[in-house]
């Protein structure tokens, strides 16, 4: 099954993201941060898709979005950002930086599953 | 034709129904002939068939035997590749306009129907000739020896065909049944349930076609029994569907078998067991009242998901037109999923729309963005509402629910009063602007909240006007099929080829518009057709392709649509046209020498310019050219002709998208309030007052370099001889109003722009209109009455 990357700072929020998408058959990795992300994105080649929080300590999502899209073999990973609702403004900014869509939390997990299968789809 | 009270509702189901079905049949059949395929056979063939089946179903006997003879033509050519004749297109369409005109006729003896038995009063129509023709169609050339003998053998064979295409169905439905049924005991799917019932009603309708036609043989009480108990299974699932209970499937089964047996009978001719089949007749306890389970459909999770992603392409679009820097590459990026999602909902025909925004946005064409994105918001919005309504559970009952079509039929009485309730709500929201204005400068605390409510009222008023308008829309492809017909025979009546090509039958206009443009189009289609497209030979003389082709167009200019008819004949002699209108003295002589050949041709348009005198030899049209104008005219439209001889002619009906309100500017001219409609209006603007100069009584100014004509529009008004020169204005500066006309613009001097909004037209007694200058008048909040001006005609 495909593999994820989970990359958040919070613990809680890994967890959960990570205990919905095994429920759905994903393989699941965690990063605590953008710079984590980058380090274990070059040991997993065969990722199939990055779900980023934005707001991190040492490396924020949308740096490690614009790292991740300047290195050409990562340059069409799938990436969904995870926004805050309070922020409207992170969203074009996630959009510019090169997500193929963002979502906001709280995200409903049937939500989750099916935007990463639209997103999977065809690839 | 008589018909008992209980039968009142088949019959207007049938009339419906019917009526639908006949709407295309035209267009197949002219299909038919043109591409003798095979298909379109089977298609005219279908509509019979289903027309058959209903009117069988109804005891509309007529129909039955006329379209039954049709489509037992039909089936021969379909089946055993019999030729297709030139005669069969002229006896299908005889057939259809027959079938036609009897539902009519009852659909006018329903309007009145008051209780008690209906009886509908039919003239001989020449049915019987026509089923005879029917008939003879392949027998007369086929075997010419043999003529009497199959003529005598026809009524027979007739009903024995009737009967072998009863028991070819029933076999057929008696399978389809019993699959259903198997499938349903594995896994009770509730549109099983409906497949069945569907089945049922098909056996039903049979049988009582079959009875109507051979009345009283000796079969038919077998024939009879299985109307029955197919109706007793059709209503016993009706009532399960309904009720959400528990299907009998053993009874089911039962009366299937019943049918089978009774099928055989038929086969072999021998009596049924009548025992049985009242017993199960009888049998009232087959309905049961447990609950089905409701079932869970599908979780709306991936619609969300992909409208969480749809929302946030339409976003960036919008991001990406205001601000031009923005990297557009990203755009693709967002669109994958976005696509993949579009396959998951089931809509992969959106596709490529979304394929030619990011198209659009990565060659930075904002125009077409923007078009584009509001399109596919449009699309999304109606989606959402679509899925918003649909239950997250759903019983059996639900399902046949959702099986009803998508369309709803509103009486025009129904519609007309919530279009007025409309009107008067827009009324309202007019006077509790003014109200607000008013209060704001009396009670200054209470401003931003009043100034709140009448904007969301505001708004309201507004999504209200355009849904309930946009209930009375219809496509004018409607209107367009008619003249298929039309263009055929005529054509054919002067022996002439003429295609009729339409475009743009998606445009959408006002029900009530449509039906005025029935009757200026079908004067322009024959004048282009009798006069306008050259004889065949002739054609070819000059090098034309000797069919002529017939254009109906239209399309959406600002708030107007254009409606036009165009050909490729002869065109209109100019000259001629000219020489003429100075005999008729239509204006001064001197006046219509001076005139450009466009100028002179829009004579055709004037009362009277041709009927004295035969139109033909003006190589030109005429006839009825004043109703077009006339009619386009009293709803506010226009008419133009243009044409180039030996090229063709085109006719351009503007038409005003909405009769009811208008979007307008206030303005103060002289004394007096006046609306102006924005549709003509390009710019308002000031200019200084030593910008205006004079040339021989006319005035004019520039804008931007460019000289525009100015009118006085209070000295027109009033028709007094005031002078601009009398007049003072704020700053010396003057107000202008810029119209553009079609060909170039014009300015008019108003003495102080208002404000702009929606202001609901109200029609003027002729009297008032003021030498045509004012084309209605509108009620304000304050309740006084303000009159629109027409702009186009000021200037004449």
């Amino acid at each position: 099954m495909a593999k994820i990357l989970i990359v958040d700072d919070s613990k809680m929020t890994r967890d959960f993201h990570a205990y919905v998408l095994r429920s759905a058959d994903y393989e699941v990795l965690e990063a605590f941060d953008g710079a984590d992300a980058i380090e274990k994105l070059y040991r997993e080649p065969n990722l199939a898709c990055i779900l980023t929080d934005i707001n991190m300590p040492v490396m924020d999502g949308l740096t490690m979005l614009r790292k991740i899209r300047s290195i050409p073999e990562f340059s069409k990973l799938p990436v969904i950002v995870i926004t805050t609702i309070d922020r409207p403004e992170e969203k074009m900014q996630a959009l510019q930086a090169g997500a193929n869509f963002y979502l906001v939390k709280p995200v409903k997990p049937s939500v989750l599953i099916a935007s990463i299968q639209m997103l999977l789809k065809g690839r | 034709m008589k018909f008992k009270p209980e039968e009142i509702d088949i019959l207007r189901g049938m009339l419906e129904e019917s009526t639908e079905l006949l709407k295309d049949l035209e267009q197949k059949i002219l299909l038919l002939e043109q591409n003798q395929s095979k298909e379109a056979v089977n298609d005219v063939f279908r509509v019979f068939h289903s027309i058959k089946g209903l009117a069988g179903f109804a005891n509309v006997s007529i129909i039955v035997e006329v379209s039954h003879a049709l489509e037992s033509v039909l089936k021969k050519i379909r089946d055993e590749g019999a030729p297709i004749k030139p005669k069969l297109i002229d006896l299908l369409l005889d057939g259809g306009d027959l079938c036609k005109f009897v539902l009519q006729k009852i659909s006018t003896s329903l309007e009145s129907y008051s209780g008690g038995d209906l009886e509908v009063q039919l003239e001989d129509l020449g049915e019987k000739e026509l089923i005879e023709q029917a008939k003879a169609y392949f027998e007369r050339e086929q075997e010419p020896r043999t003529d009497e003998k199959k003529i005598e053998v026809l009524p027979d064979g007739f009903e024995r065909e009737a009967f072998s295409d009863f028991l070819d169905e029933l076999d057929e439905n008696i399978t389809e049944i019993e699959n259903n049924l198997v499938e349903f005991e594995k896994h009770e799917d509730p549109t099983l349930l409906n497949a069945i019932m569907r089945g049922a009603h098909s056996i039903k309708g049979g049988a009582r076609l079959l009875l109507s036609i051979t009345g009283g043989s000796k079969d038919s009480d077998s024939v009879k029994y299985i109307e029955k108990i197919s109706h007793k299974i059709e209503d016993a699932l009706q009532k399960a569907l309904q009720k959400s209970t528990e299907v009998d499937l053993h009874m089911i089964f039962r009366g299937l078998d019943l049918i089978k047996m009774l099928d055989d009978c038929l086969k072999k001719g021998a009596t049924p067991d009548e025992k049985e089949l009242q017993s199960f007749l009888s049998d009232t306890s087959f309905v049961g009242e447990n609950e089905v389970k409701t079932e869970e459909v599908a979780p709306l999770a991936s619609h969300e998901a992909f409208f969480n992603v749809a929302s946030q392409l339409i976003e960036f679009v919008e991001f990406l037109i205001s601000d031009s820097s923005a990297d557009r590459s990203e755009l693709a990026r967002i669109a994958e999923p976005l696509k993949a999602g579009l396959e998951i909902i089931g809509h992969p025909e959106k596709i490529e729309m979304i394929d030619r925004i990011v198209k659009a946005g990565e060659s930075g064409n904002i125009e077409e963005l923007r078009k584009l994105s509001e399109e596919f918001l449009s699309w999304l919005n109606g989606k959402e509402e679509s899925i918003k309504s649909v239950p997250q559970t759903v019983s059996a009952q639900q399902t046949t629910e959702r099986q009803v079509s998508q369309t709803v039929r509103v009486k025009k009485t129904k519609l007309d009063t919530l279009v007025n309730l409309v009107g008067e709500l827009i009324t309202l929201k007019n006077t509790v602007k003014y109200l607000t204005n008013e209060i704001i400068s009396r009670l200054p605390q209470m401003q931003s909240e009043l100034k709140s409510v009448a904007l969301k009222l505001e708004r309201l008023s507004y999504d209200f006007q355009s849904c309930t308008m946009s209930l009375r829309m219809t496509p004018i492809g409607e209107l367009f099929q008619r003249y298929n017909r039309t263009v055929r025979d005529l054509a054919k009546s002067l022996g002439k080829k003429v295609v009729l090509i339409t475009e743009g039958e998606e445009v959408e206009l006002d029900r009530s518009i449509l039906e005025l443009l029935s009757d200026p189009l079908t004067h322009l289609v024959r004048n282009a057709i009798d006069h306008g497209i050259e004889e065949p030979d002739q054609r070819k003389k000059i090098g034309k392709p000797e069919q002529g082709t017939l254009t109906l167009r239209a399309y959406y200019r600002g708030n107007f649509v254009f409606v036009e008819v165009q050909d490729d004949g002869r065109g209109i002699d100019a000259e001629k046209v000219r020489i003429k209108a100075i005999e008729r003295e239509l204006a001064p002589q001197e006046q219509i020498l001076q005139m450009s050949e466009e100028e002179v041709i829009q004579f055709i348009f004037y009362p009277g310019f041709s009927t004295a005198e035969k139109v033909s030899n003006l190589s030109g049209r005429g006839v009825g050219m004043d109703v077009v104008k006339t009619n386009v005219e009293s709803i506010g439209g226009k008419v133009l002709v243009k044409s180039e001889p030996g090229k063709g002619t085109t006719v351009t009906m503007m038409i005003p998208l909405s009769l009811m309100a208008v979007k307008g500017l206030l303005v103060r001219i002289g004394t007096d309030r006046y609306v102006i409609p924005t549709e003509l209006v390009k710019e308002a603007l000031k200019v200084p007052a030593k910008s205006l100069y004079k040339y021989k009584d006319m005035l004019f100014t520039q804008i931007r370099g460019e000289i525009v004509p100015v009118f006085f529009t209070e000295q027109l008004l009033t028709q007094s001889d005031l002078k601009i020169s009398e007049k003072r204005f704020n700053f010396d500066l003057i107000p202008l109003i810029v119209v553009q006309d079609q060909e170039a613009p014009f300015a008019i001097i108003v003495d102080s722009f208002i404000e702009e909004g929606d202001y609901l037209v109200k029609s003027v007694p002729e009297m008032v209109r003021s030498n045509g200058l004012v084309s209605g008048a509108t009620v304000m909040g304050d309740g006084s009455i303000v009159l629109i001006l027409d702009l186009s005609k000021l200037i004449r």
